[in-house]
């Protein structure tokens, strides 16, 4: 599956799909499978890698933000 | 950005360190979130003197010490870790990692990277990997994984 489809088809890859046959691996064939056999998502970690440096310690720095920013609702409110 | 902004006043006050633990595999790719910043420096007098410069403009006080205080050059000097929080978020200061590593061991397995015109040092993927493995706790192995998946990735990439 090329990059392009694993964007626009993200639920097709559930990890009840994943190989547990090595920790890491995938198996042969499969260089664009999303989840590999330990269920970490090789699609987020290649999104990582497209980006600089500077434009992942943003990515980093935006959530880190959020979280220092977010308030709960009060009841009354929602 | 405040973790960029750290890390731009340390090289502008010429520190020696190399960034370590989760930011230094943020840096290199790997999906983790972590909050702080992680370094180990050098345990020259002349670093010593220059860190306690940056420290002092970041306005740093131990963390979790209602005392405030503030650290200075003898507490640079210690092996201990210092745990830090500055006005731009929170930075640990390490003089060693694992046993007893200090700056000079890890300088062989660092590579260069570059935010926003600051140039550092960070511990590299395939080190990251070997100082989780000898720590057995949870959130290490959690991050394990990480780590070798996003190196698996990385070589992939090379020609």
């Amino acid at each position: 599956m090329s990059p392009a489809a694993i964007d626009q088809a993200p639920s097709e890859h559930p990890q009840s799909d994943i190989s547990r046959s090595a920790v890491g691996s995938f198996a042969e064939g499969d260089a664009h499978q999303v989840y590999d056999s330990a269920g970490v998502d090789r699609s987020l970690i290649r999104w990582m890698l497209s980006l600089t440096p500077s434009e992942r310690l943003q990515h980093v720095q935006g959530t880190i933000d959020l979280v220092r920013d977010v308030r709960p609702v009060p009841n009354g409110n929602r | 950005m405040a973790i960029a902004s750290i890390i731009q006043t340390l090289v502008a006050h010429d520190v020696e360190f190399i960034v370590v633990g989760g930011m230094a595999a943020v840096l290199q790719g790997a999906p983790v979130h972590t909050i702080d910043l992680d370094i180990v420096y050098a345990l020259t007098e002349s670093n010593i003197r220059q860190l306690a410069l940056a420290l002092t403009e970041l306005g740093a006080v131990f963390r979790d010490d209602p005392r405030r205080i503030v650290p200075n050059r003898t507490h640079l000097q210690s092996r201990g870790h210092k745990l830090l929080q500055t006005t731009a978020g929170p930075l640990d200061v390490l003089a060693t990692i694992e046993s007893n590593t200090t700056f000079e061991d890890l300088l062989p397995d660092c590579a260069w990277l570059e935010v926003d015109g600051a140039r550092f040092r960070v511990l590299s993927l395939p080190r990251l990997i070997v100082v989780k493995e000898q720590l057995n706790r949870a959130k290490d192995q959690a991050m394990l994984v990480l780590l070798r998946a996003t190196l698996d990735e990385v070589q992939k990439r090379r020609p």
